[in-house]
């Protein structure tokens, strides 16, 4: 990825490739790694005409490549423990930082995107020179609305993730927050200095105030620097009393330690199945769907892929970030429903692209285990549309697991309208799926209503 | 036995209780107003002001409290090297 940076952004590039902080988090990739690209190599792409015209379009005085960090994803997407590690990363980032004369100019989960589980800093130009003297970080209440205040009420209130930042692009103001509190909860450690007190001495300023926003330069550097670390401690402390804890539980938390429709050796089939199309067809990118805790995308991993797991119970998926982050798997999970996934959105709906057109054809593996009833009974999409979209999905294989109407759990996802599913046999689904598909392999789960195929798409 | 209590009672932190006093008394006596949308993040810059401040008179304190103990060292080797 190319970067084209104009005269005002040059001090903030140098401030980013010179920075220590900056180095190590690249070696061990927390940060994006920047080159800048001179002599012949950049006559050559500033030839090509895209290129160089937006070059001399802009007035670019540097050209920076940049890696492209794999899937690309936002933080409607992310569980809670997601949020909390871009943050961590975020406000540590900042406080390495002072002791080089270098800030961040701003603090928000869009300047990190994820390389499977590992949070990656990608807003080189946040990073700038700092005035000796300066004690205000500019950045705090944006990271307060943007990382803390939507971990608080997501862990006190329920309310998802997805539900704020897709509607709110720079996350939750006090006096909103402020609405949700009772008297106690005012008072607590947790909210007297991030909402109730912001809050109060808001409202107390006349609005034409603009003396507030002066430069106000300390004579003491030294007791700026030490101000402003400690200012960023409080922050990160603020941060880790919304740590998410992983006690949360949902309907399908416990899924995989017992609570579904597999016997013992009716798992250990699936997962030698699995474990098979995995060695068959060797993984490249993989795409999980209806992952719950990434059994499977954990499989796929081992085997070498990078993977994508989606599931739209924010619990499960934070489940899987814990088990990727401490197995050093490379997992990224999401909280994507893919019967509604995260549509464009911002300006023009041109800002942040929608889910599937982040995906498709970018998959080479798809797997669609013990989700597609759910698809079919909960979400009523139609077979043909769902294995329509399997195919846009996935460039060679997939993986999918075809549910019985006469399956328990089918039938307790149809509430008595099972005659709504009565044509859905494996026949018609096989028709289906060889308008897209070749089946290079079938397995019925002995005892089960189930059968398991290994699926190639037809060039 | 006065001056011993004294002496052991002497905080290490600036006092923070009239301003916790002061804050809740304020907090009590707030009627419900509309909330400022007109000028948002100015409250938590505000905020940030006064942690600054407060930071600001710590780290005097501590200067304070660093010094005297380097010269309370200092004495303490002085006597030691005349023993």
């Amino acid at each position: 990825m190319l970067r084209i940076v104009t005269e005002a952004g040059m001090p903030d590039l140098e401030s980013y490739l010179a920075a220590r902080a900056v180095e190590r988090r690249i070696a061990d990739g927390r940060a994006v790694r920047a080159t800048r690209v001179e002599g012949a190599e950049c006559e050559l792409l500033l030839s090509r005409p895209g290129i160089g015209d937006a070059y001399r379009q802009l007035g670019g005085r540097a050209l920076v490549e940049h890696d492209l960090i794999g899937f690309v994803s936002y933080p409607y997407e992310w569980p809670a423990e997601m949020l909390y590690r871009a943050g961590v990363e975020t406000i540590e980032l900042a406080a390495e930082l002072v002791d080089e004369g270098l800030g961040l100019k701003d603090a928000t989960p869009l300047n990190v995107l994820y390389r499977g589980w590992c949070p990656v800093f990608v807003d080189a130009l946040s990073v700038e020179r700092r005035r000796v003297g300066d004690q205000r970080w500019l950045g705090y209440a944006q990271f307060v609305r943007t990382f803390v205040l939507p971990l608080a009420v997501n862990r006190d209130f329920g309310i998802p993730l997805g539900q704020i930042f897709l509607s709110r692009r720079d996350g939750l103001e006090p006096e909103e927050v402020y609405r949700l509190l009772g008297p106690l909860r005012r008072l607590s450690r947790d909210y007297f200095g991030l909402v109730t007190m912001p809050r109060m001495l808001g409202e107390r300023r006349a609005a034409s105030d603009g003396r507030l926003y002066e430069d106000r330069l300390e004579r003491n550097g030294e007791k700026a620097r030490y101000v402003l670390k400690t200012v960023l401690e409080g922050l990160r402390s603020s941060i880790e009393r919304v740590r998410p804890r992983g006690r949360a539980i949902s309907v399908w938390s416990d899924y995989m330690s017992g609570n579904n429709n597999y016997s013992d050796e009716q798992f250990q089939a699936k997962e030698r199945f699995v474990g098979e199309a995995l060695a068959l067809f060797k993984p490249g990118r993989v795409l999980d769907v209806g992952c719950n805790n990434g059994h499977f995308s954990a499989q796929a991993a081992r085997a070498g892929g990078e993977v994508v797991a989606i599931d739209y119970d924010p619990v499960v998926a934070g489940q899987l970030y814990r088990s990727a982050e401490a197995g050093k798997l490379n997992i990224q999970p999401m909280v994507v429903d893919l019967t509604r996934p995260s549509p464009s959105c911002g300006w023009n709906n041109g800002e942040f692209p929608a889910f599937l057109d982040r995906a498709r054809g970018r998959f080479d593996t798809v797997l669609m285990l013990a989700v597609i009833h759910h698809m079919l009974v909960t979400e009523r999409v139609p077979l043909d549309s769902i294995l329509d979209m399997a195919g846009e999905l996935t460039t060679a294989t997939l993986v999918i697991e075809y549910v019985s109407p006469a399956d328990s759990m089918f039938k307790r996802l149809a509430r008595g309208r099972d005659h709504l599913h009565q044509g859905l046999t494996s026949e018609v689904f096989e028709a289906s799926l060889g308008r897209h598909f070749e089946i290079v392999r079938k397995e019925p789960i002995a005892g089960a209503e189930r059968i398991l195929y290994l699926l190639r798409k037809r060039s | 036995m006065k001056a011993q209590t004294q002496a052991r009672g002497r905080r290490t932190r600036p006092d923070l209780a009239p301003i916790g006093l002061l804050v809740i008394s304020l907090l009590i006596g707030l009627p419900e107003r509309a909330s400022a949308y007109t000028d948002p993040g100015s409250g938590a810059l505000l905020w940030q002001s006064l942690i600054a401040a407060l930071a600001g008179i710590g780290f005097y304190w501590r200067r304070f409290l660093m010094a005297r103990r380097a010269k309370s060292d200092e004495q303490a080797e002085r006597e030691t090297g005349k023993r």
